[in-house]
């Protein structure tokens, strides 16, 4: 390999370093460092001017000792096989840590939707799965939409995965709209898979969620709906943040004493932006972007970019902030996990904290199979306990060893696929 | 004169021609005069080798004009005949005539001529630059007034008739006489002069905008047979102001002086124009525009009506003149009263305008200042209906022939480009910067600059802009909000929303009921896929332009449905800048140049730049960490807050805005670029591949509504220039910009164009036309 940033080195790398810790035999290690199987093929596809182009396209296995695989596919002419193989490997670990029964998976098709006509990229979802059909399905490998592939793309796959197969597979690939296999609370499920979680720590510190303090980072799906369930219990959201498209810049909208989460929606566009000049009126302090980390809050959130606690920013936490709860995918880099680490912060883990979102495309999957779709009470219900057991898992090992919650949440999703490897006596 | 027999006398079973000609021997030896030569050039068409006989023998014999005996020649006029000859002539044609032609063709031939002569006005009218409006008026009333049969005539002489009246009415540019002159009819002429307004003894025209409109709408009108998706293209209702009532303004109210502000510096301008406008506004329209302007409201009612500009130097200069002149929107409600006033306003501002900042510094950049002020004016329609309090076409735009923004490699420029916003045209037009119209490439109509929910979502029209009726005005309003109340009520709704549901896009919503209570986005989707509008483009755009033999641009609006399209405005396309702009020039010093390209070029031109960002795609293949990948873009979007705005462009590696794997290309966003005058991606071979590039797509629409200019450059390719070493061996200013950046210096160079050569600064030129461009210091 060449010099240079490589996604799945850094990934291995990972892996070895909680491996060293778990003291996994070296036979475990060689299994669980690759992925189990990885597709490479091609697809021809007829474009609208007569021609044909061949597209590449990418199914990457990391690891079925636990259930079938799980992972998106992406259409995007930016994906490499090293990017592919790094996230079907993480994908492993996310299910793992939220122990549902399920195993990593990505795939991706190297092209550019941008540059396609919808029949051509109906052409290239139809020509996907004739190459891995008989290797993906409900009981092997589930894909869902990722980075510029849509439910529609979805739709199209698992309509020739059924031609093929002959028969209803809804659970061949979830992240369908509700009406079509989808499952109701899947909007809701990041946001509130990651306060079940604040919920709990908060209990293990002895805090009370009533009355508790909140301060996030961003104002889209995730947070709002973070802020909408902190709110029911008790809670009080103290600001969000968020991008101002006009001033090409970030704001954070606070007011110390709770926001007022309908009214904020109702001056909230599509894009978690509110209207500056409402939320002034309405009393709301507008800061700087970066305001939100300062906030004397007990609990903070970011909930939409990644980096956003940094070197620079980490400092400036407020003394009385007790969780960091990663709601985003990121948002917290190396350096500033040793600070949070030193200062005694607890730390909820993002492939942890927003397990939300795969754990209800998991239930989407069960539903489809038994082809019986539960309200979404049940379904947030279910979310709860798995969030809540997935939790505990980690923080009483935390505890019990004395570990950073992220380290814990890695050793236990490792531990529990390289188990599982064993139990089947494959390593 | 005695053409044929001279005894007086008519034998019996005499042939009628002979009848006719001896009657008008005695009676209109004029016209006999005038048949004559037109038998004389029949005979000579049929080529009869009698009439080119008598024609030999009684011309004077061609000698050579070099001899020594010579009198005249070629460079001397020819000497005057002799009139007997001349008599002697058109005696013999007609025994000719008998001789070869039979008496019915004679007599057929000698009917028709006759005819002519009652139209013979027309002619003589139409061939005078300086006819009067008014005499005009009368003699096409007069034309149109004959009976069908009447109106018949050859096509040399309907031709000649149409040429003079384009020249009197229209234009004398005669690139354009000769693209319009096969398409055009009398009666087409009539039609617009009977809409026009002016001084009866003027002889003004109806200025450029109005003359492209008109010869689009006649070039499109004989398609209409061969192209069924043209068969329902309309032009709004129309009146014109000629061109000269504004010298009759002017003098009427003995504004004379007001002119030279022309001549002042153009601060006084800015300081005198306000007054000036005020000045106009209440001063007294000469009662012959007044009275047309009456009769223009009786004939639009109480439909809202937009005043444009149709300058004179627009078409005869090439100028393009785009959004310099004022168009005003006029509600036309209330009383006819007030709907006189407000209309005389709108007409008085435009004629301040000809005197406005703007228009004149345009004008003295171009070196057209002395060029007279006359400006004809169109009163046009607004095409739309009312729903609810409001006035407004389901939806309108702009498109061009030429596509200056291509986001895929798949697209041509000569795909063209459409841009579509729901509601009045005005905001496709302009760029807001912050609301995006739909773009679609008649072309290649498939092919989608937005494609993910994100894109689709925020690259959509939030706003659209409306006559208010009930307030008189124009208006902005939220697009969401009119949709919640109007619902089915808008025309074309169907074909112009998708559904939004749970982070979920519904492109084709189907015919849904109750749209009201869903949540819609503006995507068009159905009208790019399941409409004839995106060949209604493709079909017009190619017409003209190759019947123009230039690129255009033309603004248009849809009436009740689908199938009702209303061009507004031709012209030749220009965005906002003069095809001249984009000519690369000629030796350019090799030394001065920094980059050639010669692919997927997008017009445009980039002056004074002070700057260059370089983002070294060797260096950028080293970084080992994420981390470090972002802190690239990260210190790009601070060089891009403190570098002067748009005067430094920046060059980078691969993709622009990388999300995923962003080894292959800095991650930025759009707000780390905007103040960019140009984003340049570098494709370089690697381990013998070519990378893909974005084509900007990661911020495609914010691009184009900022202006920004986006180039793509091979440096492998033969025949290109591509100096790293004025990029990477000069002095880096990287961290004067941008502290504590010290290890990011071998990656990011920030390079002063002005330390490269002294006194200079960067031009890019972009010429999409000949896929040309190049960077040079100058």
């Amino acid at each position: 390999m060449s010099k240079g940033f490589d996604a799945f080195k850094m990934a291995q790398d990972q892996f070895d370093q909680i491996a060293e810790t778990l003291d996994l035999e070296a036979g475990v290690r060689a299994f669980l460092r690759e992925p189990m199987r990885e597709y490479h093929f091609t697809i021809p596809v007829h474009m609208d001017d007569g021609s044909v182009q061949v597209f590449r396209g990418f199914r990457v296995q990391h690891s079925d000792v636990r259930g079938p695989c799980k992972g998106g596919i992406r259409f995007h002419p930016d994906e490499t096989i090293s990017t592919v193989k790094a996230l079907a490997t993480w994908m492993t670990w996310k299910c793992a840590v939220v122990d549902i029964p399920l195993g990593g998976g990505r795939g991706v098709v190297i092209c550019n939707p941008h540059e396609l006509s919808m029949r051509e990229q109906e052409q290239i979802c139809r020509g996907w799965i004739p190459n891995v059909w008989r290797n993906i399905g409900p009981v092997h490998d589930i894909p869902a939409p990722v980075v510029l592939t849509t439910p529609q793309h979805m739709l199209w796959m698992m309509d020739e995965y059924e031609t093929l197969k002959g028969g209803k597979y809804p659970g061949v690939i979830t992240g369908k709209p509700v009406g079509s296999g989808g499952s109701l609370g899947r909007t809701e499920a990041t946001g509130y898979g990651a306060i079940y979680a604040v919920r709990e720590a908060l209990k293990r510190l002895g805090i009370d969620i009533k009355g508790a303090t909140m301060a996030c980072q961003g104002f889209g799906n995730v947070t709002q709906y973070a802020a909408d369930l902190f709110i029911q219990y008790g809670g009080k959201v103290l600001c969000v943040s968020c991008w101002d498209q006009k001033d090409m810049k970030a704001y954070t909208y606070r007011k110390m004493d709770g926001i007022d989460l309908d009214f904020v929606m109702s001056i909230t566009d599509r894009f978690g932006t509110l209207d500056a000049g409402k939320a002034i009126e309405a009393g709301y302090e507008q800061l700087p972007g970066d305001a939100w980390i300062e906030t004397e809050a007990d609990v903070l959130l970011p909930g939409a970019l990644e980096n956003q606690i940094n070197a620079d920013t980490v400092g400036k936490i407020h003394p009385r902030v007790k969780v960091v709860a990663e709601g985003a995918n990121g948002p917290t880099t190396p350096e500033a996990d040793v600070v949070l680490k030193e200062r005694g912060i607890f730390n909820i883990p993002d492939f942890l904290c927003n397990a939300g979102g795969v754990t209800c495309s998991y239930f989407e999957q069960v539903q489809n199979n038994m082809n019986y779709y539960w309200e979404k009470e049940e379904v947030l219900s279910k979310l709860d306990t798995k969030m809540t057991t997935a939790f505990h898992a980690v923080a009483d090992l935390a505890e019990s060893q004395s570990l950073y919650m992220r380290d814990a949440a890695y050793m236990i999703a490792i531990d529990r696929v390289a188990n599982a490897a064993r139990l089947r006596g494959l390593v | 004169m005695t053409p044929h027999n001279s005894d007086n006398t008519v034998p019996e079973n005499k042939p009628e021609w002979k009848i006719i000609l001896r009657l008008l021997n005695e009676t209109d030896p004029e016209l006999l005069s005038r048949l004559s030569r037109k038998m004389l050039n029949y005979l000579f068409r049929k080529k009869v080798v009698k009439i080119s006989e008598i024609m030999e023998k009684l011309l004077p014999k061609q000698v050579d004009a070099s001899g020594p005996n010579s009198n005249y020649g070629e460079n001397q006029p020819a000497p005057r005949m002799d009139y007997k000859i001349l008599e002697e002539i058109t005696t013999q044609v007609f025994r000719v005539a008998e001789e070869v032609l039979s008496p019915e063709e004679i007599t057929l031939a000698l009917h028709r001529w006759i005819r002519h002569e009652k139209i013979r006005f027309l002619s003589t009218t139409a061939g005078r630059r300086d006819v009067p409006l008014g005499q005009l008026r009368e003699a096409l009333d007069k034309y149109e007034m004959l009976p069908k049969q009447s109106k018949k005539m050859e096509a040399r002489d309907r031709e000649n008739i149409t040429v003079g009246l384009t020249r009197r009415v229209l234009t004398d540019d005669l690139n354009y006489i000769n693209t319009i002159r096969k398409h055009v009819s009398i009666s087409d002429f009539a039609n617009i002069i009977n809409h026009t307004i002016g001084p009866y003894n003027g002889n003004g025209k109806v200025g450029g905008k109005a003359a492209g409109l008109f010869r689009a709408e006649m070039i499109l009108n004989t398609y209409k047979k061969s192209h069924t998706v043209l068969r329902n293209l309309k032009v709004p209702k129309t009146w014109f102001i000629a061109s000269d009532a504004v010298l009759e303004f002017i003098s009427h109210n003995a504004l004379e002086e007001m002119m030279a502000i022309k001549y002042a510096r153009q601060d006084e301008i800015r300081q005198e124009y306000h007054l000036l406008e005020q000045v106009f506004k209440h001063s007294i329209m000469p009662y012959s525009v007044l009275a047309g302007l009456e009769h223009a409201l009786d004939y639009f009612e109480t439909t809202p009506i937009i005043v444009r500009s149709s300058s004179l130097l627009e078409d005869s200069t090439g100028a393009a003149f785009a959004g310099k002149y004022k168009s005003l929107f006029v509600a036309n409600q209330g009383t006819r009263q007030q709907r006189l006033d407000a209309l005389v306003d709108a007409v008085l501002e435009i004629y301040a305008s000809i005197f406005g900042p703007d228009p004149i510094e345009y004008r003295r950049e171009r070196g057209l200042l002395d060029f007279n002020e006359e400006m004809g004016i169109l009163i046009q329609e607004v095409v739309g209906s009312k729903i609810g309090k409001y006035y407004f076409p389901p939806f309108a735009g702009v498109a061009f022939s030429r596509n200056d923004y291509r986001w895929s490699p798949r697209i041509k420029a000569e795909d063209g480009i459409v841009r579509i916003v729901a509601g009045l045209g005005t905001r496709a037009v302009d760029r807001t910067g912050q609301d995006f119209p739909v773009l679609m490439s008649p072309g290649q109509p498939k092919l989608r600059i937005n494609v993910t929910t994100e894109e689709l979502i925020r690259y959509s029209q939030k706003e659209m802009d409306v006559v208010n009726l009930e307030k008189g005005c124009l208006e902005t309003v939220s697009t969401e909000k009119i949709i919640r109340e109007y619902g089915a009520g808008i025309p074309c709704l169907p074909y112009m929303v998708s559904l939004y549901d749970e982070g979920h896009i519904q492109l084709s919503p189907g015919s849904m009921l109750n749209i009201q209570q869903k949540d819609t986005i503006l995507t068009f989707h159905n009208l790019l896929e399941r409409s004839p509008v995106p060949l209604f483009f493709k079909t017009v755009l190619s017409i003209l332009e190759d019947e123009m033999g230039l690129p255009v641009d033309i603004e248009f609006a849809y009436g009740r449905d689908i199938h009702t399209p209303y061009l507004l405005q031709c012209r030749p396309q220009s965005v906002g800048r003069d095809r001249a702009d984009i000519t690369i020039p000629s030796g350019i010093d090799t030394d001065r140049i920094v980059f050639t390209a010669n692919k997927y070029i997008m017009s445009g031109a980039c002056h004074n730049i002070e700057y260059m960002v370089y983002v070294s795609g060797t260096e950028y293949d080293t970084i080992e960490s994420r981390e470090k990948l972002l802190e690239v873009g990260q210190i790009v979007g601070k060089l891009n807050n403190t570098l002067p705005q748009k005067k430094f462009i920046l060059i980078g590696p691969g993709r622009w805005g990388s999300k995923g794997d962003i080894k292959l290309g800095v991650h930025v966003g759009y707000s780390d670029i905007n103040n960019t005058a140009m984003l340049i991606e570098v494709a370089k071979m690697k381990k013998g591949q070519l990378p893909d590039l974005s084509f900007g797509t990661h911020f495609f629409q914010d691009l184009v509504e900022a202006d920004i200019k986006y180039l793509p450059l091979y440096p492998d390719d033969k025949d290109v220039i591509f100096r790293e070493d004025l990029l990477t061996k000069q002095k880096n200013l990287l961290t004067s910009f941008v502290h504590g950046t010290e290890e990011f210096a071998r990656i990011i160079k920030v390079i002063r164009v002005s330390d490269i050569a002294a006194d200079t600064s960067l031009s890019v030129i972009l010429n999409g036309e000949t896929d040309q461009a190049v960077a040079y210091m100058n």
